[in-house]
């Protein structure tokens, strides 16, 4: 007779799953119990974090990387709750994540019992749903359920809860469901109207100025193809949300960047300078467009897997289309095809190259100590063009944002909507994971990496080798440039100190550690950590007065992008 | 009398997280409650819950977020509802009912970001 442990070790192993990250404990110990024997046969893999946080954003960038739902684990209470950022960052990017949590037993319930939470109340509004199972027969289908509802629609995380003693319990017959079923859940429709798909390539055929664009739809729906046709089709450069710059190549010469509060400022001016905006797979967040009255005026046409983030728009919309991007821009592009091309977008084009070749001027100054885009730049020509690219949240992330070069679709991951420090090194690791044939980098900073560098123990014993570098200014930098630039320079609680040698505490976790002095250290240092092929920590020392730009004022309009620091002579 | 908002929801039961959902749906926008209630339809776990809701720039984000919760089959807005609060006294013990009066005046349907009904 199998226990309820059972059923989920099975069930998991049923939807495909080949690796759990997770911590045991009192509670989620049964399924371990259960999962020695997938352990020994090979068929289900175990990467013990050293945080909860930890699991949830390894499944994450597991995930992301991957194409398919990332699992992690935890023990009920502390285990649980520790689940709470990576499992909200993972709901803001639409990331599929499988979180099964251990909970106390029903008997010892409502009695602050040991390492009891409530993970349902707790969790409810920081998933895209939370199950308490209820019977040990019920375990199959609702895990299957949990997948259907992390992968469908909009993806995102789910959390089943399990009360240790339906785990420890035994049943006669299990019954292993066909299909999930889930009442109240419809994953959106794509239902295209050809009449809407038609108006909108002729807006886009009649423009003067089109512009595309980009969010993580076009990620998760592997659209970069259909983007880039329809753009050369009709001479329409790109720009992109943060998430959405993965999923296009950046040697593709319309490809203008990042837009919106630490957009290039070319990008932001071509927005602004467009008469069309085709939107497609991006929600226009706050950190997108945080003024909307900076679109206003000019024809936009949005594709979106959800209608109600079109709806929740404070903007007209000319044109909506509802359904997975790649399936509607084929039917653009067809479309596009029947209405016919206005020939070239000469003056277009050669307007926003003209953007670029501007503010180049202010990106690229190269003087004294190491300049984090000159930095990106040896890393990204050190590395293989497939590198996997992860990032902690700081100043090193908008450095990220506007100076690292994707080559290759799925190749950046980042805590974008909720802008989780201490993403990146657990997020290298399920990537890493995901895909072992490739480089994975993890780009931090040291704030944000000393957040979760306990993981880096996980990395060494599990010979998972990912190299971090980690952008070393003693402080916390963003917090600090805000603070320059809009708190009238009165810097507060920011600095590190020099106590930290991240060198050390690489080899402490038997890491390998360089410290890096000029450019061509950190070549060869980069050189020599893809060689050795073990997990490695290289240290960047950054100077503090660096600012993360060009950056808008909180609140501002594109049209304000602020593109030097108060120090700069310029 | 009070008039405002009213919504309708029409879900599934599992768990009483389902109303804790619903409810804090509306909380985490700011939205006030002026009344609640609701019950089980049939055995399937179908639900339905009326909500009295005051108007708030929030208000559509929060049905829409609602019309795209898991468990959540569909949500209805009725402008312009009205509601009464009639008191009585019986053996001493003071009792409100709460009457929505129909007005026919549905506004909007929502469910999974399509408009329905």
């Amino acid at each position: 007779m199998p226990t309820g442990a059972k059923l989920v070790v099975e069930t998991l192993r049923r939807e495909g799953v080949k690796v759990v990250f997770g911590i045991p404990g009192l509670s989620n110990m049964p399924i371990y119990d259960e999962l020695i024997d997938y352990l020994k046969n090979e068929e289900i893999k175990h990467i013990l974090m050293r945080h909860e946080q930890g699991a949830a954003h390894a499944a994450d960038g597991y995930a992301r990387i991957s194409g398919r739902p990332g699992v992690c684990t935890a023990t009920s209470g502390p285990g649980s709750m520790n689940l709470v950022t990576g499992l909200i960052t993972a709901y803001w990017d639409n990331s599929p994540v499988i979180a099964i949590t251990g909970q106390v037993s029903r008997s010892s319930m409502g009695r602050k019992s040991f390492q009891e939470a409530d993970v349902v109340g707790v969790m409810q509004h920081i998933a895209k749903y939370v199950v308490q199972i209820r019977e040990v027969g019920e375990i199959p289908l609702w895990i299957r359920n949990a997948f259907h509802i992390a992968i469908s629609g909009k993806p995102g995380p789910v959390v089943v809860d399990i009360p240790r003693d339906l785990l420890n319990a035994k049943i006669n017959e299990e019954v292993w469901p066909e299909e999930p079923m889930v009442l109240g859940y419809k994953p959106f429709r794509t239902v295209i109207n050809p009449d809407d798909v038609v108006k909108a390539a002729k807006i886009l055929v009649e423009a003067e100025r089109p512009l595309v664009l980009v969010g993580a739809g076009v990620f998760w729906s592997d659209a970069t193809e259909e983007v880039m046709r329809l753009s050369e089709l009709l001479g329409m450069p790109i720009v992109s949300t943060l998430l959405g710059k993965s999923a296009i190549p950046h040697n593709n010469p319309l490809y203008l960047g990042v837009v919106g509060y630490y957009g290039r400022a070319e990008a932001n001016n071509a927005l602004l300078e467009s008469d069309v905006v085709l939107v497609v797979g991006a929600r226009l967040s706050d950190r997108t467009l945080p003024s909307c009255n900076d679109i206003v005026g000019r024809k936009i046409i949005v594709v979106n897997i959800d209608p109600t983030d079109v709806m929740k728009l404070p903007m007209k919309v000319d044109v909506e289309i509802y359904g997975d991007a790649k399936k509607v821009l084929n039917m653009l592009i067809s479309s596009v095809n029947v209405v016919g091309r206005k020939v070239g977008r000469v003056g277009w084009i050669s307007r926003v190259k003209e953007l670029k070749e501007y503010y180049s001027k202010y990106y690229y100054v190269d003087d004294e100590g190491l300049k984090p885009w000159k930095v990106l730049k040896v890393i990204r020509d050190a590395v293989p063009g497939d590198s996997i690219v992860t990032t902690g949240v700081g100043q090193h992330q908008m450095w990220i944002a506007s100076f690292w070069d994707v080559f290759k679709p799925r190749t950046l991951i980042t805590s974008g909507g909720m802008g989780t420090m201490g993403f990146g090194l657990p997020a290298a690791i399920g990537a890493k994971v995901a895909r072992p044939d490739r480089a994975v980098i993890n780009l931090d900073g040291d704030g944000s990496f000393l957040m979760t560098m306990n993981n880096l123990a996980t990395a060494v014993d599990f010979n998972i080798p990912v190299i971090t570098v980690v952008f070393d200014n003693r402080a916390l930098g963003l917090v600090k440039q805000v603070q320059e630039l809009f708190f009238r320079g009165r810097v507060v609680g920011i600095d590190f100190g020099p106590s930290t040698d991240y060198v050390k505490l690489a080899e402490g976790f038997g890491a390998v550690g360089y410290d890096v002095a000029d450019y061509e250290d950190l070549r060869a240092s980069l050189r020599k950590a893809l060689n050795d092929s073990v997990a490695s920590v290289i240290r960047v020392p950054i100077s503090r007065d660096e600012f993360a730009l060009p950056q808008l004022p909180p609140g501002g309009s594109l049209k304000e992008v602020i593109l030097y620091g108060p120090r700069k002579g310029y | 009398m009070v008039r405002g908002k009213v919504i309708r929801v029409v879900c599934y039961y599992r768990d009483a997280s389902l109303l804790e959902m619903l409810v804090g749906t509306f909380r985490k926008l700011l939205i006030d409650i002026s009344w609640f209630c609701g019950g089980v339809v049939d055995e399937s776990g179908l639900y339905e819950v009326y909500l009295g809701v005051k108007d708030s720039p929030n208000l559509l984000t929060a049905i829409l977020d609602l019309s795209t919760s898991v468990s959540v089959s569909s949500v209805e807005i009725f402008d312009n509802a009205d509601t009464s609060d009639y008191t009585s006294r019986d053996d001493g013990i003071t009792k409100i009912v709460k009457i929505y009066i129909s007005s026919q005046s549905k506004s909007d349907c929502y469910s999974w970001g399509e408009r329905c009904g």
